[in-house]
């Protein structure tokens, strides 16, 4: 009888298909890696920590599943008050924000959801209309990070503990893509040109920056850019491309922000010119930053190549794009396309430059004084963590069949040596480009923040709440004055029925 | 003839006089004398719904007693259905915690408060339980004129300002309430609440928009909507907290239920909407709601600033009634039952941290989180309830909200309520943020408990611990919400069909 029951509300609340339950066990494998740095990272409080990690595994169980949008929006809520406790350990100011940006979000969300739903959209699928799906892609902007409403995801990411950035850069925004995943399957050019903009905006403030975790963060929004063009494509082979986009972005970010935890502890500093000499200091995180950064920027081998492959793919193929007006587009979207990735090698190649390869022929002797210097020494649990991540890394760029036994278009075409020369002529162009701008170095740049922005609302916020105070608190006999005045308006009113 | 009713209404009122009586005798009895009739009113009201429950969910509810056994037509009689059943319960189980709580927030120097507190209760009861409309008018003036005691009960010079203001107010609306059940019965010779509803038709329009106004102006003054809200903010924030509590937590919700008596039950839902009633009132309680929320602002007061949340979302519930769909129903009266349980517990354990600040402005709440680590939790699992965070039960009442303002085409009203929230989180935010004021784990300063020496309490653990059950209801009902569907129905089947 209980079973039963259980049975049932699990069949009319909750979708269990293949593809959901890989974003599952992605999330779940991501989730377990942040654990265990946070072993090491977060010091105070840990079983609080990890309460909570407990409460926000369930609750993006449910997002992931659930077809009910009471119930999605529930959990969702979840993940964002879960991952807002989490920001506390870095400070209250931090998960303020956070929380505020978020709660807008949700609330601009639940309006549109509700609209959806009075519109005869009782459960999550797909959405035929193109207003309400441009309405949904408004209402899941601000949680997403799409273009416009990204705002916030460079302050927050890059201030938060390496463990919880991991969390919220490796999965918590890509949540809202998985749901797009559902919601648009036959694309829609809003989300495409977003998703360019994304790459691009993205793409050159990473180019930009100095500070490792702002770093990170910016290459996040370049790297949803390619989600949301995927997704945005309505093309079969960019709807898989989105999938691996998201399981790709979500390990490597993850790899890299746990990465960048280490390397503060190790070097005191954020700025990715004072990284000198990881291998020597840190074996095991150099590794682990060379193979994310190849993931991200897509080298053949590895499942970032097979997702850019297929989104770039699914995007020429798309019909009604190529054509418009009788203009030819293909050309322009395949330039277009070669640009942005040239973009994501360069900023990858840049910091790579930057922290592994700009002193790797130093002399021996000098690479010993620089070993005797090294300030945090990885435990058990770290080396267990980024080996951990790199063999998952090679794992499924060598099967890519693990992910998707059904989905036989996503496989790697081993005999597409065309693309393997485009690459490598990529990765030579901008070695070229970075050798000219080998003295390319930014100032150091400032971590975005916005709390002048939230000051400025708040001080704005209370002047008109005064006003408005002032202005209807007047003397007390007009305040009474209100009831006879409002009664005989209402009589007035009244009398003019027949 | 069910004596059950008249109970809910006898004890508190026998108490009531007895009290003083006990005073003579021995102050220390008085305590057992309240905790034992307060015990006696939640077990009648406990054996009502168990022997009732299978009545209440056919929906054929209908208690009577006849006072004195004369007829309806002649004598008073009390009658319970499924609204005032609901309302009665509300009112039994909330007081009795609110009076429990009082014995160790006010201790046992003051013997009038525990009178007024139970006439309270016992108006409170024969307000909802009454089937006679002058008796009706009888038991609101009961509460007016205890209430305006209670208010003025610190015996200052802001609580006799505050308190003059209430009776002003409350007088006026009585007197209008006067009147229009006066025309009601030089109209239809009878004060019988059942006759009433069956025999309205048959009076002329124009007498029947005069006692229409009439009774809205009352009942708007009563809730406090917006051009007659100037006596709420003050009334409630300078009595002791349990007081407040009362206030803001239990008594609009009873203006609320004679508010829905008088315009579903009596004139019927149609009547209003033939006027054209229904838009303007929409319009003005969404205003009022707004009004409330950007007016909590500017309040420094914590206990101010809980009052005018008041009036926001009380404008809320009255906007969201007036649509008269099976789920703006659900969800104005869900949002009351939360209202209730979420004011109740934000004032008591206000109420219990204010002891320990030098006032009630926002800067002395200065790390007031370390006080009582447990209260302040409860206090801003309040504030998340409030703001509407799921799984607390604001969540949910905004949800059906918000679904009833759009399905009925008020996108904008949709959007308001959602604003008003948002706003919420703005004056809310405020106090959690500088309760944790110390806490800063980035500089390494390690908060220290902060000890007290003196109680500022008669029984600082009874205090504490109402507190606790109070947040544990909170989140109980949060978690099990659906439990509330099938009985909220029946009622809302109840006001639709009749």
């Amino acid at each position: 009888m209980g079973v039963r029951i259980i049975k049932g509300f699990i069949d009319s609340n909750f979708i269990i298909n293949e593809l959901n339950l890989i974003f599952f066990a992605t999330g779940l494998l991501i989730t377990a890696f942040t654990l265990l740095s946070a072993y090491t990272q977060i010091e105070e409080k840990r079983r609080e920590y990890y309460f909570l990690n407990t409460i926000y595994i369930m609750s993006f169980l449910v997002v992931i599943f659930s077809k009910n949008w009471l119930l999605f929006f529930v959990a969702w809520e979840m993940v964002t008050l879960s991952t807002t406790l989490m920001l506390l350990w870095r400070g209250r100011g931090l998960a303020g924000q956070y929380f505020i940006i978020q709660f807008f979000g949700s609330g601009i969300l639940l309006v549109v959801i509700v609209v959806a739903i009075s519109n005869g959209y009782a459960e999550i699928g797909a959405i035929n209309e193109l207003w309400l799906q441009n309405l949904f892609i408004l209402g899941f902007g601000i949680k997403s990070a799409l273009f416009f409403f990204f705002f916030w995801l460079p302050p927050i990411h890059s201030q938060a503990p390496a463990p919880v950035s991991a969390i919220l850069s490796g999965w918590v925004v890509k949540l809202g893509f998985i749901i797009f995943l559902r919601l648009i399957p036959g694309g829609n050019s809003l989300l495409l040109i977003l998703g360019f903009l994304m790459i691009f905006y993205g793409g050159i403030k990473t180019l930009q920056a100095s500070d490792y975790k702002v770093l990170l963060a910016y290459s996040s929004i370049s790297q949803l850019g390619y989600i949301a063009i995927g997704i945005g494509s309505g093309n079969i082979y960019g709807y898989i491309g989105s999938i691996f986009q998201i399981i790709v972005h979500g390990i490597a970010k993850t790899g890299l922000f746990i990465g960048s935890g280490y390397l503060i502890r190790e070097y005191g500093s954020r700025s990715i010119y004072d990284f000198k000499q990881i291998w020597s200091r840190q074996k095991l995180t150099a590794l682990s930053l060379l193979i994310c950064f190849s993931l991200l920027m897509g080298t053949p081998f590895l499942l970032g190549y097979n997702s850019k492959y297929l989104i770039k793919y699914g995007l020429k193929s798309r019909l009604d794009l190529k054509y418009i007006n009788t203009i030819d587009l293909g050309p322009l979207i395949t330039i277009i396309f070669l640009a942005a990735t040239l973009l994501s090698v360069l900023y990858s190649v840049r910091f790579l430059y930057w922290a592994l390869f700009r002193d790797c022929m130093v002399k021996k002797q000098e690479r010993a004084i620089y070993k005797t210097k090294k300030v945090y020494f990885l435990k058990k649990t770290d080396r267990l963590n980024l080996i951990a991540v790199i063999f998952l890394i090679l794992m499924l760029g060598l099967y890519p069949g693990l992910i998707t036994s059904s989905i036989k278009e996503g496989h790697f075409d081993y005999g597409s040596i065309a693309g393997f020369i485009e690459f490598v002529a990529i990765l030579f162009l901008s070695l070229v480009i970075l050798k000219g701008l080998a003295g390319y170095k930014t100032e150091k740049s400032q971590i975005p923040s916005f709390n002048f922005l939230f000051n400025k609302i708040n001080k704005s916020l209370y002047r008109v709440s005064r006003n408005v105070y002032n202005f209807i608190y007047q003397d007390f006999q007009y305040q009474l004055l209100c009831i006879p005045l409002f009664l005989l308006l209402l009589l007035f009113w009244l009398s003019l029925i027949k | 003839m069910e004596l059950n009713i008249l109970l809910l209404i006898l004890i508190p009122l026998v108490t009531a006089f007895l009290i003083p009586l006990v005073d003579i005798i021995n102050v220390k009895i008085r305590r057992f004398v309240i905790i034992s009739s307060v015990l006696a009113e939640v077990l009648v009201s406990l054996f009502i719904i168990i022997s009732q429950y299978n009545l209440f969910l056919a929906g054929k509810l209908d208690l009577r007693y006849y006072l004195g056994g004369w007829s309806s037509m002649l004598g008073i009689t009390l009658a319970l259905d499924s609204l005032s059943l609901i309302f009665s319960i509300l009112i039994s189980f909330s007081l009795a915690l609110i009076i429990i709580y009082s014995i160790g927030f006010i201790g046992h120097h003051e013997g009038k408060y525990y009178a007024l507190i139970f006439l309270i209760l016992a108006a409170m009861q024969g307000t909802v339980l009454t089937g006679d409309i002058f008796n009706l008018h009888i038991f609101i003036e009961l509460i007016t004129i205890t209430s305006a005691a209670l208010v003025a009960f610190k015996r200052n010079r802001e609580g006799i300002e505050a308190t003059l203001k209430y009776i002003i107010y409350g007088v006026i609306g009585g007197l209008f309430f006067l009147v229009a059940v006066f025309l009601i019965y030089f109209n239809l010779g009878s004060l019988n609440i059942g006759i009433i509803a069956s025999n309205f038709a048959q009076i002329n329009i124009k007498m029947k928009t005069t006692i229409i106004a009439l009774f809205l102006t009352s009942i708007l003054i009563k809730m406090g909507i917006f051009p007659f809200h100037f006596w709420l903010p003050k009334a409630h924030s300078v009595c002791p907290s349990s007081v407040s509590a009362l206030l803001s937590g239990v008594l609009l919700k009873i203006y609320l239920y004679v508010f829905i008596r008088l315009f579903w039950d009596i004139f019927g839902f149609g009547l209003l909407k033939e006027v054209g009633l229904d838009y303007f009132m929409i319009y003005l309680a969404l205003f009022s709601s707004i009004i409330g929320h950007i007016l909590a602002l500017q309040a420094d007061d914590v206990k101010k600033m809980l009052a005018y949340s008041s009036i926001g979302h009380v404008g809320m519930i009255v906007g969201v009634l007036l649509l008269n769909t099976p789920t703006a129903l659900y969800g104005g009266l869900l949002h009351t039952i939360s209202h209730l349980l979420l004011k109740t517990t934000l004032f008591l354990t206000v109420g219990y941290l204010i002891q320990y600040t030098n006032g009630h402005h926002v800067a002395d709440f200065h790390g007031v989180a370390y006080r009582n680590p447990g209260i302040f939790i409860a206090f801003t699992l309040g504030i998340l309830g409030m703001i509407g965070i799921p799984p607390l039960p604001g969540f949910y009442s905004k949800w059906y909200i918000v679904q009833a303002f759009i399905e009925s085409g008020f996108v904008l009203a949709g959007v308001l309520v959602i604003g008003g929230s948002i706003i919420s989180l703005f004056y809310y935010l405020r106090f959690i943020y500088r309760g944790y004021s110390l806490l800063d784990y980035e500089k390494k300063i390690k908060p220290q408990r902060v000890g007290v020496v003196l109680s500022a309490f008669y029984r600082e653990r009874i205090v504490t611990d109402v507190s606790y059950v109070m947040t544990s209801l909170v989140v109980f009902s949060g978690l099990f919400i659906w439990l509330f569907k099938q009985p909220l129905m029946v009622v809302v089947w109840a006001l639709i069909g009749g």
